[in-house]
C-alpha cells in the first residue's frame, strides 16, 4: 500500500478532491524511485500467464500429421446415422474445408466473403445431417476456417530488440526479463523453422468440448495434447541450446529454465506480452523543483503568466498526447505536490499566519502551465478566467471546445484547492486494493497489469488511463 | 472529509455546504447486508468516513476460509456468527457504540425495520439475495413519502473483476431490469453426461444429478457438508476412470456445485471502498453520485466501464407498464393464465 502513495516527499496525499485520487504506477517502480535508486527493476513487466480467453487454435485449416491422419480415418459413407452424429465436428470441418478449397482450387480461404462462402456450401450440403455435430461445424465455419496467421502482438515480440539481443549481446537484456526473453526467442526459432514450427506457434493444446462420444472426443484430446507437448519438446531443445550459446560467449547470469516453464510459455504463446511502463522524470517533483524560477513564482499571478511570462520559463516540461480530464487532474495533482514543496502546505489549506490565499489558484495553475505544455497552450489565450469567452471568434466551434476544456480543468483546480490536501478514507482504501492487486498480479506473474499510469475519478467513478507523453528537458 | 463539507463543489452546484453536513453523516442510519468479505471491508470504511449508526445483517457463522479476507474476524471467532463479531470487533475500537448486529436472514425482517434506514448498502454473494432486495424496497416506496425511498448501493466481486452500482429503488434500473446481464450456472444435457461424458464437469455433474438421487432418495446434497462433497468426488472419480477422463479434483467438485469464484480480498477493497465512497457523496450531497453502475475490471489490465443503466419499461418489479387483454366474462382461470403466460 505504501507504494502507490509514498514517494518523494513521504507524504503523497492521494486522495483528494471529493473523490478523486493520484495515478497509480508500478508500484515496484515506484519503490525504486523511493530509495532514489535507478535499478532496472520492472521497467519490463513480461506476461506470461494472462488468462485472458484462448483464442481457440484447432489448426483445421492446416491439420498437422496426425490430426491429418485421424480425420481421414473416418469414412463418413460407411458410417450410420447415428455414428455419424458422434464424429466430432473439427473431423468434419476439416474434411469439408478440404473438399470445398479443391473444388474452388483455393489454397486457404483468404477473405470475409469466401469463408461466407464456404458457410454457404456446408449448409446447402445434401449430406448435411440435422444433428448437433453438424451445427457446431456451420457455426465455427467462419473461425474456423481461417488462413493461419500469427498475431501482431507476437511478431512485435519477435522483432523485438531483447529478441535478437538476448544472443548476441545478453548482457544488454535486463537479467529479470531474460528468461522471458529466451523463452520468446526459443519460440520464435521454433515458430521460423520450416520443419518445426512451419510459421505457426507452438500449439497449446486446448480443445473446446463438443457433441461427439467419449472415445472419439478423448482421442481427439490427445491428439492435440499430444502434438502440444512434442511442440514444447522442440521449443526445449531451443532453450538448452540458446542458454549454452549465452553461457559459451558471455559471462552474464543465466536464469534456470524447466521443461514445465516451457510449457507454460507455449501454451499461452499466442498472449505473451511485454507491459512497459514509462519512467518520467517529471515525476520526481525535487527535479522538477531545481528548475523553477521559485524567486518570483509567488508573485507570479494568473494575468502575468496568461500574458505569456510562463513561455519563457525554463525547466523540465511534459506534453501528453491528449489532454483530456485525466490528464489535466494528473498534471494539477503533481502541481499541487510542488506546491507543498514551495510552501510546505498544500494549495487551499490554511498558512499558520494567514488565511487561505485566494492566489493558491493562481499559483497552482502557474505551476501547471509551467510543468505541462498542454496546460500552457489551453490557458494561453486566456486574460483572466472570469472573460476567457469572447464569442466572436471567426472559429467559434473550436473555441467553444477550448473554452469547455478550459472550464473541466479550472473545475479540477478548483476541487483540488476545496480537498486542502485532505486524504479520504475510501480513496485511500480504494487505491490500496488497486495496488495490491497489481502486486498479487505482478508477484505472481499471472494475470495482466496495468501498461498505463491509472487515475480514479471519484466523482464520476471512473478508473482513467493518463495518455502518453514526452518530455522536453529544456535547460 | 471536513473540507469538503464546507466549500461549495465545483461539480454540483447545488451543494450547500455547512457545519451541520458531519452530524448528517454521523446521525444516518445505514444498514448493511451481509459482513462477510465485502461487508467487512465495507463496515471499516463507513465508520472511518464518519458514519455511527449502522446495522449489519448476516446469517453466517465464521468459518476458517474466511479469515484470509474477512479480516475483522480471528481465529478464535470460528463458529460465531460474523455480524456479531463484526459489530464487537469495530466497537471495541470505537468510544461508543457504532454498529448494531443482527444475526438473521435478510428475509426475516418486515418492512417495519427496513424502513428505519436513510440507506442500504449491499455485499451480498448471491443474485436471488440481490433480487429479493431490490424487490422488498421496491414495495416500501410510498409515493406519498419521500423518505421512503431508501436509495440501494450494491457491490459484488468476482476474482479480479467487481461493480457497484447505485439503486433508486423505482427510479433507476433494478436487479430485475438487469438480470440479462447475469449469466447462471451453467447446464449439461443429462444424455452428455450420462451418455457420452467428456469433460471432468460432465463426471461431476453425472455424481450429483443421477447418482445422488439412486443412493439417497430422500435427501438432497448440501455443498457446505464436507461429507456430501467428498462422496461426489469419490463417485465422479470412479466414474471418469472408467471413461478415462481425468482432471477431477475436490476443487473443481465444489467449483461445479457451489458455482465458486475465488474470492480476492484486494479486490474487496477496491469495491468496498467505491461503495462507501458513493455512500459519502449520497448522504452529504458533496459531490455528484455515480450514474449508475460501475464494472471495474482488473484481471486484463486495470479499468472500468461506468454507464447507466436503463430500467425496462416492462421489467416485472419495478415497472409500471400495463396491457390490456379482454375475455369472455365467462372464462376460466386455467385458460386465462394460458393466455397470460403466452404474452
Amino acid at each position: 500500500m505504501e507504494f502507490g502513495c509514498t514517494r518523494g516527499s513521504g507524504k503523497f496525499h492521494n486522495s483528494f478532491a471529493g473523490c478523486w485520487s493520484s495515478f497509480l504506477r508500478n508500484h515496484k517502480k515506484s519503490s525504486a524511485n523511493r530509495k532514489g535508486s535507478k535499478a532496472l527493476l520492472a521497467t519490463e513487466n513480461p506476461i506470461t500467464q494472462s488468462h485472458e480467453d484462448q483464442i481457440e487454435d484447432l489448426r483445421t485449416d492446416s491439420p498437422f500429421g496426425a490430426l491429418l491422419d485421424y480425420s481421414n480415418s473416418f469414412d463418413l459413407s460407411s458410417l450410420g446415422a447415428t455414428e455419424k452424429a458422434h464424429v466430432p465436428f473439427v473431423v468434419l470441418l476439416i474434411k469439408k474445408l478440404e473438399e470445398f478449397k479443391k473444388m474452388y482450387n483455393k489454397e486457404s480461404l483468404n477473405n470475409f466473403n469466401e469463408k461466407k462462402e464456404f458457410k454457404q456450401f456446408l449448409e446447402s450440403d445434401p449430406e448435411r445431417l440435422d444433428e448437433e455435430n453438424y451445427n457446431e461445424m456451420i457455426a465455427h465455419a467462419i473461425r474456423f476456417s481461417s488462413k493461419y496467421t500469427l498475431p501482431l502482438s507476437i511478431k512485435a515480440l519477435f522483432g523485438d530488440q531483447n529478441c535478437i539481443n538476448i544472443v548476441s549481446k545478453p548482457e544488454m537484456v535486463p537479467q529479470k526479463a531474460r528468461k522471458f526473453w529466451i523463452l520468446v526467442r526459443a519460440i520464435k526459432e521454433f515458430t521460423d523453422s520450416d520443419n518445426e514450427g512451419c510459421h505457426k506457434l507452438p500449439l497449446n493444446g486446448a480443445v473446446p468440448d463438443m457433441k461427439a462420444d467419449t472415445r472419439n472426443f478423448l482421442q481427439l484430446q490427445k491428439i492435440y495434447k499430444d502434438k502440444a507437448i512434442s511442440d514444447a519438446q522442440l521449443v526445449f531443445n531451443h532453450v538448452n541450446h540458446i542458454v549454452s550459446l549465452i553461457k559459451s560467449t558471455s559471462k552474464v547470469q543465466v536464469p534456470e529454465i524447466s521443461f514445465d516453464d516451457t510449457m507454460i510459455y507455449c501454451k499461452n504463446a499466442n498472449l505473451l506480452k511485454m507491459i512497459r511502463m514509462p519512467e518520467p522524470s517529471f515525476l520526481n517533483t525535487q527535479s522538477i523543483l531545481n528548475t523553477m524560477p521559485q524567486q518570483n513564482l509567488q508573485e507570479m499571478s494568473l494575468s502575468n503568466m496568461c500574458m505569456g511570462s510562463c513561455t519563457s520559463v525554463q525547466g523540465a516540461s511534459f506534453e501528453f498526447e491528449t489532454f483530456e480530464k485525466q490528464e489535466m487532474i494528473f498534471t494539477a495533482l503533481q502541481a499541487s505536490l510542488v506546491f507543498w514543496k514551495i510552501y510546505n502546505r498544500y494549495p487551499g489549506e490554511k498558512d499558520s499566519n494567514k488565511s487561505i490565499s485566494i492566489s493558491d489558484k493562481n499559483i497552482l495553475i502557474s505551476i501547471c502551465c509551467i510543468i505541462c505544455l498542454n496546460c500552457q497552450k489551453l490557458m494561453s489565450g486566456s486574460n483572466n478566467l472570469e472573460a476567457f469567452s469572447d464569442g466572436n471568434d471567426i472559429d467559434g466551434e473550436n473555441n467553444n471546445s477550448v473554452e469547455a476544456d478550459r472550464l473541466v480543468f479550472i473545475n479540477c483546480i478548483d476541487e483540488i484547492i476545496r480537498a486542502q490536501g485532505s486524504e479520504i478514507h475510501t480513496l485511500s482504501a480504494l487505491m490500496g486494493g488497486v495496488v495490491s492487486q497489481e502486486a498479487v498480479k505482478l508477484i505472481t506473474g499471472h494475470f495482466v497489469t496495468a501498461s498505463k499510469p491509472i487515475l480514479f475519478d471519484g466523482i464520476e467513478s471512473k478508473f482513467l488511463q493518463i495518455s502518453r507523453f514526452t518530455e522536453s528537458d529544456s535547460v | 472529509m471536513e473540507p469538503f463539507y464546507l466549500s461549495p463543489s465545483p461539480f454540483d452546484p447545488e451543494f450547500v455546504p455547512g457545519e451541520s453536513i458531519a452530524d448528517t453523516i454521523s446521525q444516518a442510519k445505514v444498514l448493511v447486508l451481509g459482513a462477510g468479505g465485502l461487508g467487512c471491508e465495507i463496515l471499516k470504511d463507513l465508520v472511518m468516513s464518519g458514519f455511527e449508526d449502522i446495522h449489519v445483517i448476516d446469517m453466517d457463522t465464521i468459518d476458517l476460509s474466511n479469515l484470509n479476507r474477512q479480516f475483522l474476524f480471528r481465529e478464535k471467532d470460528i463458529g460465531q456468527p460474523k455480524a456479531i463479531v463484526a459489530s464487537k470487533a469495530i466497537n471495541s475500537r470505537m468510544e461508543k457504540e457504532v454498529v448494531t448486529p443482527h444475526f438473521c436472514k435478510i428475509q426475516d425482517k418486515d418492512s417495519e425495520f427496513y424502513k428505519q434506514f436513510l440507506i442500504v448498502i449491499c455485499g451480498l454473494d448471491s443474485i436471488e439475495a440481490r433480487r429479493w432486495v431490490s424487490t422488498t424496497f421496491i414495495n416500501l416506496v410510498d409515493d406519498n413519502d419521500p423518505f421512503s425511498l431508501i436509495p440501494i448501493i450494491d457491490g459484488g466481486t468476482e476474482g479480479f473483476k467487481g461493480q457497484s452500482r447505485v439503486i433508486y429503488p423505482t427510479i433507476s434500473a433494478c436487479h430485475e431490469c438487469s438480470s440479462e446481464m447475469s449469466s447462471g450456472k451453467k447446464t449439461y444435457p443429462i444424455c452428455t453426461i450420462t451418455n457420452t461424458p467428456r469433460l471432468p464437469e460432465h463426471c461431476i455433474e453425472y455424481a450429483s444429478v443421477v447418482l445422488w438421487p439412486k443412493f439417497f432418495p430422500d435427501k438432497s446434497f448440501d455443498t457446505d457438508n464436507m461429507d456430501d462433497m467428498h462422496w461426489i468426488e469419490s463417485k465422479s472419480l470412479e466414474y471418469a476412470s472408467k471413461y478415462g477422463i481425468s482432471g477431477i479434483s475436490f476443487s473443481l467438485v465444489l467449483g461445479v456445485l457451489k458455482n465458486i469464484i475465488p474470492a480476492i480480498a484486494s479486490t474487496n477493497a477496491v469495491i468496498a471502498a467505491s461503495c462507501v465512497n458513493e455512500a459519502v457523496k449520497l448522504v452529504s450531497g458533496c459531490n455528484p453520485v455515480l450514474n449508475n453502475y460501475m464494472l471495474y475490471v482488473g484481471d486484463i489490465g486495470l479499468y472500468s466501464h461506468t454507464f447507466e443503466l436503463e430500467n425496462k419499461p416492462n421489467c416485472f418489479v419495478c415497472g409500471n407498464k400495463s396491457a390490456t387483454i379482454s375475455v369472455e366474462k365467462t372464462i376460466l382461470l386455467a385458460d386465462l393464465i394460458d393466455i397470460l403466460s403466452n404474452k
